[in-house]
């Protein structure tokens, strides 16, 4: 359990991360960027990493940003708040009874 | 043959034929020259780095790469005393269940001397060292005589060799009539499809595994053909490979602790190159097929084989 989970620190851990794929500065990197061509432009491999990287961080598994099945994580923020919901599951199942 | 298709593949035409083996020699084998604690920890317990074979999604990576191995035992028909080739043979999964469970002599060869040290350990372990023999070479330095091999496996190897054209010559001068060539590898479809110019492609293909050259099928059994092979049974386990890919994912997940101890930074590129593979797969913008030729008269006669 990192003491990091708060929303507002894994939106900041989102945004540095993808920043950092991008070599961009962090300001560019906006909560309701879309992550597609009409916003960051990530490519499949830097959202692989970044996948890996933000799984690798929460220790927590995240469904592949560039699949179907991740239709729904579109945005920065949309990330954000997978991982943080990823972690309350994760909190909760390892809680003692 | 087509042109090349990824920027791996131009840049080895751009190489000599000699300086191309030294390449796929270091580059190559760097992968597999992490530590085996690592792999044992992600593949099933023979260390089988290619797809499985699932009767169901459901079911587990050891049985999936338990029927794998006995369908290539199957098909690669060894009797007693026959000797057999594995190029590209990695930590000795099919090696040592073909030394196992036929009596032929079988000899492996890989570009890693840690895989090299592994399967000779398991080959004394398993009490089939007399019939076991390890090399650490490429496969364009083979001295062997000619028609001295009754079988030569390719499994999630050939992928890793450039010069296809040489080394079909090769096998089909090693082999006996009547010898056997089993491939398991990874295809390109002939039509197009997805980015080859990805840099995810860069990535998995060069900055993971070191080189990979993907044909087209036809490209490769063409080429197989002209060197005088009868390409006798295909088989698509594309859906198997991406089974086989999310087993391997959730246990470099499970295990990443343990990985990142072992190698930093390592556990990353498995999870990233799965992932990008099991994507490709899935979409089928890359290909998994198996592939049985032989040189001259076949000894088994495929058209009465069961299906299922």
């Amino acid at each position: 359990m990192h003491s990091d989970t708060t929303l507002e620190a894994i939106n900041l851990t989102v945004c540095r991360l993808i920043a950092e794929s991008l070599q961009r500065p962090i300001e560019e990197v906006r909560l309701d960027a879309s992550l597609d061509d009409s916003g960051l432009a990530l490519d499949s491999l830097s959202l692989v990493t970044l996948n890996v990287a933000l799984e690798e961080r929460y220790d927590i598994t995240l469904p592949d940003f560039i699949s179907e099945e991740a239709r729904t994580v579109r945005s920065v923020r949309a990330i954000a708040e997978l991982i943080a919901s990823r972690i309350a599951e994760s909190t909760k199942e390892g809680a003692p009874v | 043959m087509n042109a090349p298709r990824t920027r791996a593949e131009r840049e080895a035409f751009a190489r000599s034929a000699v300086q191309q083996v030294e390449h796929e020699r270091v580059q190559v084998a760097a992968h597999y020259e992490h530590d085996p604690a690592i792999f044992s920890m992600v593949l099933d317990r023979r260390l089988a780095y290619a797809t499985g074979v699932f009767q169901d999604p459901a079911e587990d990576l050891e049985s999936a790469q338990e029927r794998k191995f006995a369908r290539i035992k199957e098909k690669l028909a060894i009797a007693p005393g026959e000797r057999m080739l594995d190029v590209g043979c990695g930590w000795g999964s099919n090696l040592l269940y073909l030394a196992q469970h036929t009596e032929g002599c079988v000899h492996g060869i890989t570009l890693s001397e840690k895989q090299r040290e592994v399967a000779l350990a398991r080959a004394h372990e398993w009490g089939v060292a007399s019939r076991v023999r390890v090399d650490v070479q490429h496969v364009e330095d083979l001295d062997f005589a000619p028609e001295s091999l009754d079988a030569v496996l390719f499994s999630g190897s050939i992928v890793h060799m450039h010069n296809r054209e040489a080394i079909h010559r090769q096998m089909v001068r090693l082999l006996r009539p009547g010898g056997r060539m089993l491939i398991s590898d990874c295809y390109y479809p002939e039509q197009a499809r997805g980015n080859r110019e990805s840099t995810a492609t860069q990535y998995i293909f060069v900055e993971a595994l070191g080189y990979c050259r993907l044909l087209a099928l036809s490209e490769e059994l063409t080429v197989m053909e002209r060197a005088g092979l009868d390409v006798i049974h295909v088989e698509d386990l594309t859906g198997h490979y991406v089974l086989t890919l999310e087993r391997w994912i959730d246990n470099v997940r499970r295990n990443r602790q343990q990985i990142e101890a072992l190698a930093p930074g390592f556990s990353r590129v498995l999870q990233s190159y799965m992932t990008i593979a099991r994507l490709s797969f899935a979409r089928r913008t890359a290909l998994e097929y198996m592939i049985l030729a032989t040189k001259g008269r076949p000894k088994t006669d495929v058209g009465l084989w069961r299906i299922p």
